[in-house]
């Protein structure tokens, strides 16, 4: 279950898309370094290029500028969507084996690896269903279960609880906290949920649009395993709030989650708080 | 290994009570079964019934009843022509498939792959497909010749369009998302091919062989009648023309019920297990 934790580290990266006149610069100038065995979890609006730099660290997206550096280069990467992505032919066993035998890994073997992660995202029972006789909950749990298989180094997540009803999703974002923390892997997380982000993340990046780009970094320092409503964690979501609503203001208008309270002294602690990327 | 893994999974944080799996894919009882064959057989009577009833109507020397076209396919027996023709028939019937299966499947493919190729090419299917099925296989027979390879060609032509629409339709239906996941966990490029595109075109490719083959059983009889001096559509022809329609239902009854069968006690079990997974509510 403990694989090596990899380091990342963005540098200059930037992405472009479309040509002249239509060219939309989604990501500028990222510069961020995720320690090995490190949770950090990135925040921000619709449009300012969060999902864009998951894809890159995935290696999903070659187009950007810039360099990425991931130590070990060889680490193994894993993906948790928003979406579960299954593969609706398979079982649960075997869409779970599937990522470890079409990487060379001997079938038996994988079909039993896929049990061990069935088993601790407490789906052993699920193993031979199909993921359309799941309910969405289980079937993220199925994702879940598939990303740990490849005992990753670097855990990339985007939105992964964003498509389920609440009471799942803290369940599963439990689950998530415990996993991670057990198996020392680094992870990435990508969310529109700053009571979320806080909860998860050792980090909060939080990021601006046009161009995409940090605007601020968040240490939360309150020790695991956390709850949802301990102050350190409902503190740190007033500051991450303030600090995006100061960059935009079109979000001070009550559409941004209610995270409550609010920063005190919203003026000045942005910026106090709010350690400036290296 | 197993040390940790059993910890691990003791430690599981799983509340099965708040998200209970699904009840577990019930299997069809007894009782449900037999009403089911029950309502099969009480359709098929009905059929044959009204098969009758017609007869009566019209009179048995224009449309022999049930009972008697079964007992016609005796005289096909006898006179010995009976498998040579289901033969020769069979024979042409598969060769049509396979042809149009193939080229109908790599159309579909470029189709739905390239976008140059749907804009160039995508309308000669539609087409070929409003040609009517006399001219393609009139013109094919003139420029191949009378021969069983025309016969085969022409065939194959007719049924092409649909098939072709069938697979463009599965390639268009691809999901990317899928393909994305496979890249995002390093499979291969081929391992991907066959185990992540492939499985998702195989609904689409199964539906359209089974209208493929359907389709191609009715248009080869109609290719033998204008062109060969045996199979089923020249014996049907030939009784026709002699008026005997005991004779001409003779010919045809065991084909159709050969087709009957595989479509019944083959495909579409084959269709229900292959595609299982399709269902919400397994069995």
């Amino acid at each position: 279950m403990s694989a090596a934790a990899a380091a990342l580290a963005f540098r200059g990266v930037g992405r472009s898309f479309g040509h002249g006149r239509d060219a939309v610069r989604a990501l500028d100038g990222v510069e961020l370094e995720l320690p090995a065995g490190s949770f950090t979890a990135i925040v921000g609006p619709s449009g300012c290029g969060k999902s864009t730099l998951l894809t890159i660290a995935a290696g999903l997206d070659t187009g950007y500028d810039g360099s990425v550096e991931m130590r070990p280069h060889d680490a193994h990467r894993a993906y948790l969507f928003q979406r579960p992505r299954l593969f609706p032919w398979l079982t649960a066993r075997r869409n779970v084996a599937f990522v470890l035998e079409a990487t060379g890994v001997p079938r038996a073997a994988a079909r039993a690896r896929a049990e061990e992660c069935l088993a601790l995202v407490g789906l052993e029972a699920a193993a031979d269903r199909f993921p359309l006789q799941l309910s969405g909950g289980m079937q993220q749990r199925v994702a879940l279960a598939r990303a740990l298989a490849v005992e990753p180094a670097l855990l990339l997540m985007d939105e992964p609880f964003s498509a389920l009803d609440e009471l799942t999703a803290q369940r599963l974002r439990g689950e998530v906290a415990d996993l991670a923390a057990r198996s020392g892997c680094t992870v990435l997380l990508v969310t529109h949920n700053i009571a979320e982000a806080c909860f998860l993340a050792d980090r909060v990046i939080a990021m601006g649009t046009r161009p995409g780009r940090v605007i601020g970094s968040f240490e939360i320092a309150a020790p695991h395993p956390r709850d949802e409503q301990a102050p350190g964690v409902l503190a740190a979501a007033g500051r991450v709030a303030a600090c995006l609503r100061a960059a935009e203001p079109a979000l001070a208008t009550g559409t941004t989650p209610p995270t409550r309270p609010p920063a005190p002294g919203a003026g000045g602690a942005g910026t106090t708080t709010t350690k400036a990327s290296t | 290994m197993s040390g940790v893994a059993a910890q691990e999974r003791s430690a599981a944080i799983a509340d099965p009570l708040a998200d209970p799996l699904p009840p577990p894919p019930a299997r069809r009882s007894r009782r449900q079964l037999a009403a089911t064959a029950g309502w099969a057989l009480l359709s098929t009577l009905l059929l044959l019934g009204l098969w009758q009833l017609v007869s009566w109507r019209v009179g048995a020397d224009v449309l022999p009843g049930p009972l008697t076209s079964v007992r016609a396919i005796r005289f096909a027996v006898e006179d010995g022509y009976l498998w040579s023709d289901m033969a020769a028939t069979g024979k042409r019937m598969a060769g049509a498939f396979l042809l149009a299966l193939v080229a109908g499947t790599v159309a579909g493919i470029v189709l739905g792959r390239s976008r140059i190729a749907a804009l160039l090419f995508g309308s000669w299917v539609t087409i070929l497909s409003s040609i009517p099925s006399l001219l393609l296989i009139v013109v094919t027979y003139l420029a191949i010749g009378l021969s069983d390879r025309g016969a085969i060609i022409g065939a194959a032509l007719v049924v092409l369009p649909t098939l072709t629409f069938s697979v463009w339709q599965g390639v268009k239906a691809l999901d990317p998302d899928l393909g994305e996941v496979a890249r995002a966990f390093g499979v291969g490029r081929l391992t991907t091919v066959r185990r992540v595109l492939l499985p998702q075109t195989l609904p689409f490719m199964f539906a359209a062989a089974r209208l493929g083959l359907a389709l191609t059983w009715k248009i080869t009889i109609f290719v033998e009648v204008l062109g060969r001096s045996d199979g089923v559509g020249y014996r049907i022809q030939y009784w026709y023309n002699t008026a005997d329609m005991q004779r001409v239902i003779g010919s045809a009854l065991p084909f159709v019920l050969l087709m009957l069968t595989l479509e019944l006690a083959v495909l579409r079990p084959l269709e229900r297990h292959l595609f299982r997974w399709q269902r919400e509510e397994a069995r």
